[in-house]
């Protein structure tokens, strides 16, 4: 007789997603991992795991594909096939939980591709009520950044920005993709206020940057593995709309707590050019 | 991810055309890369909207700009130049000057606004289906004027093209699945 699924549904960025298992220690790993994130929300998607032997090499390259209707999503730890048509999928991995971290970015970044949002290699935080991006490369300074923000400042994630256009704009949700920090964000959202690209330095300052650069250096960093051009076109346009509707500056830093006063600057700056414009 | 502007960029030649967030941060992209180039020749693939240059160039068209300099451009050749963040494909009407260049439409009543030299991007690299030589733009000029000054000749020929296009695409299609059985 085959054993029951167990169901723990994981809602991230507004999606719930129902993820089951038959394995008892799988489902408390997945409610463990994603514990500010499980919600009792109807879900939209549903995620079949079968634990395997499978290798454990996550290194390899990840490669997401489409066969007829299906995805498929393969990488040396993990196997994954994909219907965005009755929106169901089975995922055979062993029980390592950076492949289910892989895992679910990949196809959120699936489903966020079709509903004109994007997930970015940034860390972000909520300060007075705006979310705050900050991206650029591994060691460009993400997790650094979230360190050194005051008590005050809610954090997102440390490494995977959840982005979704909302009405104005666009809005920032907290992940549970953790980086250096290995602390997940706090499941909350607010209206993007500016995007800054890392770089460090001798101080600290705020650069404009070209939108042509802006939009190149913001699709160096979404995360879309997905080898389909109708959807990478797609992408694009988004992050046109994107660059169009935010700010986005070049922050040199020196990582210091000082660094977030200059955010804090700009923010005002920018506020009071809006409330006069 | 790196991006690959052919394909992806394009070209909205029609002044009220409205137009979303991003069609000018796209405009500032392509102008990027190919005035990013120098000395070195570099290509991009368009698809064209709107109407003012019919018949030379059709909706949906994709079409091959080549960066070049206002030297290398002779009247009657068909040009890429940025305004207002607006891309513009239209014809070359004059010899370049150091103030800038003119263009206009082929199906279009009057010329553009001068450009300034650095609003130039690039030309069209000709085609057999875009026609070749100064008779090509004369006779699309010709027709252009029947467009510009015909609303019923603008809509059967549009309609002509819509037809050729969905039988040109079917047969197309046709021919992948006889590929794949």
């Amino acid at each position: 007789m085959a054993a029951s699924r167990k169901v723990a549904c994981v809602e991230i960025g507004g999606i719930p997603i129902a993820l089951s298992t038959c394995d008892e220690g799988f489902l408390d790993l997945l409610r463990r991992r994603y514990d500010g994130f499980l919600s009792s929300s109807a879900p939209e998607f549903e995620l079949e795991f079968y634990v395997t032997p499978r290798g454990s090499d996550s290194d390899d390259d990840v490669r997401v594909r489409r066969d007829h209707n299906e995805w498929i999503l393969e990488r040396g730890d993990f196997h994954a096939r994909w219907d965005p048509g009755t929106r169901r999928g089975k995922v055979w991995q062993n029980a390592n939980p950076y492949s289910l971290d892989s895992v679910l970015r990949i196809l959120h970044s699936l489903i966020l591709a079709e509903r004109d949002g994007f997930l970015l290699h940034a860390a972000s935080a909520i300060c007075d009520r705006s979310a705050y991006l900050f991206s650029g490369v591994s060691g460009a300074g993400k997790t650094t950044m979230t360190r050194l923000a005051p008590v005050h400042v809610t954090l997102l994630t440390d490494e995977i920005s959840y982005l979704r256009p909302s009405a104005g704009g666009y809005a920032a949700f907290g992940t549970p993709f953790a980086g250096e920090l290995a602390r997940a964000g706090e499941n909350c959202t607010a209206p993007v206020a500016a995007l800054f690209f890392l770089e460090k330095g001798p101080e600290n300052r705020v650069d404009e940057m070209s939108q042509a650069e802006a939009v190149r250096r913001l699709m160096r960093n979404i995360l879309f593995f997905a080898e389909d051009k109708p959807l990478v076109e797609r992408l694009l346009a988004t992050a046109c709309d994107f660059v169009a509707r935010v700010p986005i500056r070049r922050l040199t830093f020196y990582p210091d707590a000082r660094v977030w006063e200059e955010v804090h600057n700009f923010a005002s700056s920018f506020h009071e050019v809006a409330e006069h414009a | 991810m790196q991006i690959q502007p052919e394909n992806f960029l394009t070209v909205e030649d029609i002044a009220n055309t409205p137009r979303s967030n991003g069609s000018a941060v796209r405009s500032a992209l392509l102008a990027e890369v190919l005035r990013g180039s120098g000395h070195v020749r570099r290509d991009v693939r368009l698809r064209v909207h709107g109407e003012s240059m019919l018949p030379a160039l059709w909706p949906g068209d994709v079409v091959e700009i080549a960066s070049c300099s206002l030297e290398d451009l002779r009247p009657g050749e068909i040009v890429l130049a940025l305004r207002e963040d607006r891309l513009f494909l239209h014809r070359l009407i004059a010899p370049c000057t150091p103030d800038g260049f003119r263009l206009r439409g082929d199906s279009m009543p009057g010329y553009d606004p001068q450009y300034p030299p650095e609003a130039l991007l690039g030309r069209l690299v000709p085609s057999v289906r875009h026609g070749r030589g100064r008779s090509s733009a004369v006779l699309s000029r010709a027709l252009g004027m029947l467009f510009c000054y015909s609303a019923a000749a603008r809509r059967l020929a549009l309609k002509l093209h819509g037809w050729r296009a969905v039988s040109a695409g079917a047969a197309r299609n046709q021919f992948r699945n006889s590929e794949t059985i």
